[in-house]
């Protein structure tokens, strides 16, 4: 059985191609069958649908496939592959890389707990933000040195907004 | 009737014209450049002559070769199709001196309607409706800033000489003038080679409205109702469409009149569009005149059973109008759509490459006119329209239903293309309700594309691609697909895989 990680448009899915004419798309089970139609074209069936794709490889891991009037960049990776960049990622962002925490939804920052410079695990509360009349502890995502606060107490921020830098 | 046509062009305008010769009994004769020794145009005409090197200065555009061409081969007349010399009175000129006949109107007119502020005076005089600002250029800021407290802000500062949106610029107040005037004439100085601009009132949120009009050289004239071209980026059309959903029996009436009169205004004979800004109590102004056959002619074709390019030639060899005014008609709804060659989720960036794959559209009410094919290159040197795509129906909702369908049919491999934007365009309420001005693909529009996107059944088509993929990827599939394809995947394995 071969199992990926397929990434489009920012989703990632669980693609695990189990034989040659079944495959599961995020534990969803279709029959296939592809047959080419031209160069770098395909049909596809899936169960009893046939697409027309066009596709081609746009760098190691990366195809860029055309589907339905669309195009889309797809990444494939094994879930060993995927797992290693992680990793890789991970480390990267630990040991050298300062990271931002960004607000997860609209609202108003009620409490900033910690200051700039200080020390913090992964995990520590370092600020509240009252969104919806809920009060949410945002947590550090990594251990490291507060670089940079970028709200007060009181600032209505939006989603995205940056709130602080660890390093 | 003509013996034998040059046609001074290439894509799927010369393709069209070299059709209409066909069904006219006219021997074709077409032009190529290096870059399309292998294109329709090439393949499809009489005759086809090597004319250049790929860039349109050494090719489409040399005035002297095509010239010598055309009596070299004794052609008749010469089609230059839209763009290169469509609207080069110098050209035409040239032309009619070598005793050649131009397929479209006489250099006079093409040169009158050529300046803005000249154009604007002839229209006011023949009672067409005029966009209120000045019908002289503007000297000095101070003269512009007078003349604007009059006619109120905002106004545009435009180049005389000016078209497709440049040398354009819009004032909202007396402070911002002396900069604007002064910047202005410098871009239409190096655009243009003009320093002459003028004023107009700025229209708030207006329509493109433009009307078809033929003349012959008899002094005979007719109008072909409208079109409505308001979805446009920068100035480009992109979806056009005839008739206009938001024109009335009676604005229809007083707009075909007054385009006749502009065509009156200026001796006019041939295709040509009179183009005017339309405003949301439906006045309208006169923007300018195209003296040549339009890009979008089809959906003029398909709502009112002429042929324009036969009209055009039949014309030019001095005939008659086939067709009385009376015998206009507007039968159902048409609208088109060009399909470029650019990356709309990539700042419309040019795609080039070859076609390695295409699957056109077809089915009822369809129409579609390409310039090229697999194989095809699309080149840097030439502009990236790959085709347009029509779709008629007896009502406006079937034919947006029909292009609907028809973009999805439509599948261009080996480039990227517009038509996913198409798509977008198509589906939006606004448009699907005629709800839309000039400003429509603003940056508000195109800022929300993405979140848009994802509305239009674009999910299911990510989730077959990520299984697409994710076979491919997998050895086990290709060692179960049946041997005869095996050779086909292969190659494209070798492709793929390092």
């Amino acid at each position: 059985m071969n199992e990926y990680i397929v990434t489009v448009e920012n989703r990632k899915n669980n693609v695990s191609v189990l034989n040659g004419s079944e495959v599961k798309l995020n534990g969803i089970k279709f029959n296939y069958e592809i047959i080419p139609s031209g160069c770098e074209s395909f049909l596809l069936r899936l169960n009893d649908r046939v697409y027309e794709l066009s596709a081609s490889k746009t760098s190691k891991d990366s195809y860029s496939v055309i589907v339905g009037g669309h195009r889309f960049d797809v990444t494939v990776r094994t879930t060993l592959q995927e797992k290693a960049i992680k990793l890789i990622e991970d480390a990267h962002v630990a040991l050298h890389h300062s990271r931002d925490v960004k607000a997860p939804m609209p609202g108003l920052i009620l409490k900033v707990k910690r200051k700039e410079e200080e020390m913090i695990s992964q995990g520590d509360s370092v600020m509240i933000l009252e969104a919806m009349k809920m009060e949410n502890d945002l947590r550090a995502p990594a251990s490291g040195q507060i670089k940079k606060i970028f709200v007060k107490e009181g600032t209505a921020v939006e989603k995205g907004t940056i709130l602080f830098t660890i390093e | 009737m003509f013996n034998k046509v040059l046609i001074a062009n290439r894509g799927e305008i010369a393709v069209r014209i070299i059709r209409a010769c066909r069904e006219l009994g006219i021997k074709s004769a077409a032009i190529y450049s290096d870059a399309d020794k292998t294109a329709i145009h090439t393949k499809l005409a009489d005759e086809s002559y090597h004319i250049g090197a790929a860039p349109s200065s050494e090719s489409y555009l040399n005035q002297e070769k095509i010239i010598e061409l055309a009596l070299r081969i004794k052609a008749d007349a010469i089609h230059p199709g839209y763009g290169f010399f469509a609207e080069n009175a110098g050209f035409i000129r040239k032309v009619e001196e070598a005793g050649i006949i131009f397929i479209g109107p006489s250099s006079e007119s093409v040169k009158l309607m050529g300046s803005k502020t000249a154009a604007r005076k002839r229209m006011q005089k023949y009672d067409v409706p005029i966009v209120p600002g000045t019908t002289e250029p503007i000297n000095t800021p101070e003269e512009g800033v007078n003349i604007s407290e009059k006619i109120g802000y905002p106004v545009l500062l435009k180049a005389a000489a000016g078209g497709g949106g440049k040398g354009m610029r819009k004032i909202n107040s007396p402070d911002e003038f002396h900069s604007a005037f002064e910047a202005t004439k410098r871009e239409s100085l190096k655009a243009f080679a003009s320093e002459e601009i003028y004023i107009e009132k700025y229209i708030e949120k207006p329509k493109h409205i433009e009307v078809q009009i033929f003349g012959d050289k008899l002094g005979n004239y007719v109008h072909l109702n409208e079109r409505e071209c308001s979805i446009q980026r920068r100035h480009q059309k992109i979806i056009e469409e005839a008739p206009s959903p938001s024109v009335d029996e009676i604005t229809r009436e007083k707009i075909t009149q007054a385009a006749i009169n502009a065509a009156k205004a200026c001796n006019y004979y041939n295709a040509g569009t009179v183009e005017f800004l339309m405003d949301e109590n439906k006045n309208f102004y006169f923007l300018e005149m195209n003296t040549r056959l339009q890009v979008e002619h089809p959906v003029t074709e398909l709502t009112t059973g002429f042929d324009l390019v036969k009209e055009q030639l039949s014309i030019a060899a001095g005939e008659k109008l086939s067709f009385e005014q009376n015998e206009v008609k507007i039968n159902g709804h048409a609208i088109e759509c060009r399909v470029y060659a650019e990356d709309a989720e990539n700042n419309f960036m040019p795609s080039t490459g070859k076609i390695i794959h295409y699957v056109a559209p077809s089915g009822p009410g369809v129409r579609l006119d390409s310039g090229f094919d697999i194989g095809s290159d699309i080149s840097v040197y030439y502009d990236p329209l790959i085709s347009k795509l029509n779709c008629w129906g007896k009502n406006r909702m079937t034919a947006i239903e029909r292009m609907k369908s028809a973009l999805s049919e439509y599948h261009i491999a080996g480039l990227i293309t517009n038509i996913a934007f198409l798509r977008l365009i198509i589906e939006q309420n606004d448009f699907q309700a005629g709800k839309f001005d000039i400003n429509y693909l603003n940056k508000e529009f195109m800022s929300k594309i993405s979140s848009l996107q994802s509305k239009s059944g674009k999910e299911s088509l990510v989730e077959i691609a990520a299984i697409f993929a994710a076979i491919h990827k997998s050895t086990v599939s290709i060692n179960h697909i049946s041997s005869n394809h095996r050779e086909t995947i292969n190659r494209w394995m070798e492709q793929l895989y390092e």
